[in-house]
């Protein structure tokens, strides 16, 4: 029996894309007809492989109640039903029986056209508990016409792994766009591993300051960061630590006790202060600006980094060409492909390719 | 093909690394390597890590200073199941009596009881017949 590899009919490549349902705007405890993803046009015919997360728009499957849980049915191009009956929805393992997937794999694929639709039905909406992650995505490629950008030399590819860190704030923060220069060689993205550092950052800002922001240093223990604007009239910058225990940050202050000192000043003084340095690094935005307080200890640590369990951000990934490879940004779980996260999924099929000197974009968007 | 023709065959081979006293001291930074067997090219197609009693870091380097991470690499992020190791695609080749360059160091301020594993196979030419 002779094998051939799979690739896409002639005169066509494949992109990988996902296209994207937020449903942050369904109401709990009712069902969710007739709702569809629409496939725009100029984004090519879209070829559905993987679909996840109807687990966090519907209710759990449980035992305790005779055909309780959420359920769901999608429907093919020609909108006929893709299951035989609505399908049971499932969160992880809890310790009691699965009563059907949290993703499900579309073997063989399937194809929807340009200007069609993937359309589904929801019963019994239950959205998950972290606000802004109620999503389910539709993950596979996109067909266009034409030839893929590939390497016109000869070439003998070597495992690489780039990795960058990304500050989460709070929901409302800006987006934090992560750029990686691709250096050396072309570079083709096959997997995604995301990991996360909890209680390890402090950012202090608002509206007209500084935004400072204290990452703890990896491994050290927990310890609280305090920093104080107004005081006494007259007192010096000051930079207080207790090796191990705290770190207190003291404006400078004018005759009246107002504080005069800027972020900049601050960085100055912390990065010449060996033993703060030690336990947590200082990075400042706006340094010329004055910078807000803290006034009742936070507490911080330098904990290790784990794998995630639970949602952080939505990430928006761009190709070589700066053009998103997802209708919206996806939430991260799943795109993870870190063991010991919940889908252990981050592959990108087709890998992307990175040409050397271009940049590899990832939009971050909190969901905290 | 048989062995024959292609002129090699392939062996599945494991090589395992742990540190001296198959222990990190806390906070311990370690440069040291995995020597390669003369009698194969040793071809890695994934690795992992099934003991790690603490967070660590690991950068690996091959025979020509190839680096496979532009920094080094949070044990968060790698397999811990030989059954599901982190694969390298595609294999990256050691030659015989060469060496994997492994800097680790610890992170967990802890004595850290580590092993990392790379999986892949001994390319050997066949036996000459007598």
């Amino acid at each position: 029996m002779k094998v051939y590899p799979y690739q896409p009919p002639d005169g066509y490549y494949d992109q990988p894309f996902t296209w994207v349902f937020d449903g942050d705007d369904l109401t709990d405890g009712i069902d969710a007809l007739n709702r569809f993803v629409y496939i725009q046009g100029g984004y090519g015919t879209f070829i559905l492989r993987r679909i996840v997360g109807f687990d966090r728009v519907l209710q759990t499957w449980t035992n305790t109640v005779a055909l309780a849980g959420g359920k769901f049915r999608t429907y093919d191009r020609f909108g006929t039903p893709m299951q035989s009956a609505p399908v049971y929805a499932d969160g992880f393992p809890t310790g009691i029986a699965s009563a059907g997937p949290s993703e499900l794999g579309i073997a063989p694929e399937e194809e929807y056209p340009e200007t069609g639709k993937i359309a589904f039905d929801l019963y019994s909406v239950l959205k998950a508990t972290e606000p802004n992650t109620a999503q389910i995505i539709f993950q596979g490629v996109r067909r266009m016409k034409g030839k893929p950008r590939v390497p016109n030399y000869n070439f003998r590819p070597k495992t690489f792994m780039y990795q960058q860190v990304a500050l989460v704030g709070l929901t409302g923060t800006p987006d934090i766009i992560v750029r990686q220069p691709i250096q050396d060689y072309d570079f083709e993205l096959y997997e995604v591993r995301l990991l996360q550092q909890v209680g390890g950052v402090v950012t202090i800002q608002g509206n007209g300051l500084a935004t400072i922001t204290f990452i703890a240093v990896l491994g050290v223990a927990g310890f609280t960061i305090q920093v104080l604007t107004t005081g006494a009239p007259n007192l010096p910058l000051s930079v207080t630590v207790v090796p191990g225990v705290s770190i207190v940050v003291q404006s400078a202050t004018d005759g009246a006790g107002n504080p005069t000192s800027s972020a900049n000043e601050l960085l100055a003084l912390y990065n010449a202060t060996a033993a703060a340095v030690a336990m947590a690094t200082l990075v400042v935005e706006g340094g010329a600006f004055p910078f807000g307080d803290q006034v009742l200890p936070l507490l911080v640590s330098g904990a290790a980094y784990q794998p995630l369990t639970t949602p952080i951000a939505k990430l928006w990934i761009r190709d070589a060409d700066r053009v998103a490879i997802a209708s919206k940004p996806v939430l991260d779980l799943y795109m993870d492909g870190t063991p010991g996260s919940p889908y252990q999924v981050g592959a990108i099929v087709p890998p992307l390719l990175y040409p050397k000197d271009h940049l590899l974009q990832i939009d971050v968007q909190s969901v905290l | 093909m048989s062995e024959e023709q292609r002129g090699f065959y392939d062996r599945d081979f494991e090589y395992v690394w742990q540190p001296p006293n198959g222990q990190l001291t806390a906070n311990q930074s370690l440069k040291t390597q995995q020597a390669i067997n003369v009698d194969a090219d040793f071809w890695c197609a994934g690795w992992y890590v099934p003991v790690a009693t603490g967070a660590f870091e690991v950068l690996i380097t091959d025979s020509d200073g190839y680096q496979w991470s532009n920094i080094p690499m949070n044990s968060a992020g790698l397999s811990v199941n030989g059954g599901n190791p982190q694969v390298l695609t595609p294999s990256h080749r050691f030659p015989a009596g060469g060496k994997i360059q492994i800097d680790i160091r610890d992170l967990s301020g802890a004595t850290n009881n580590v092993q990392i594993n790379f999986k892949g196979w001994k390319r050997m030419n066949p036996p000459v017949a007598a």
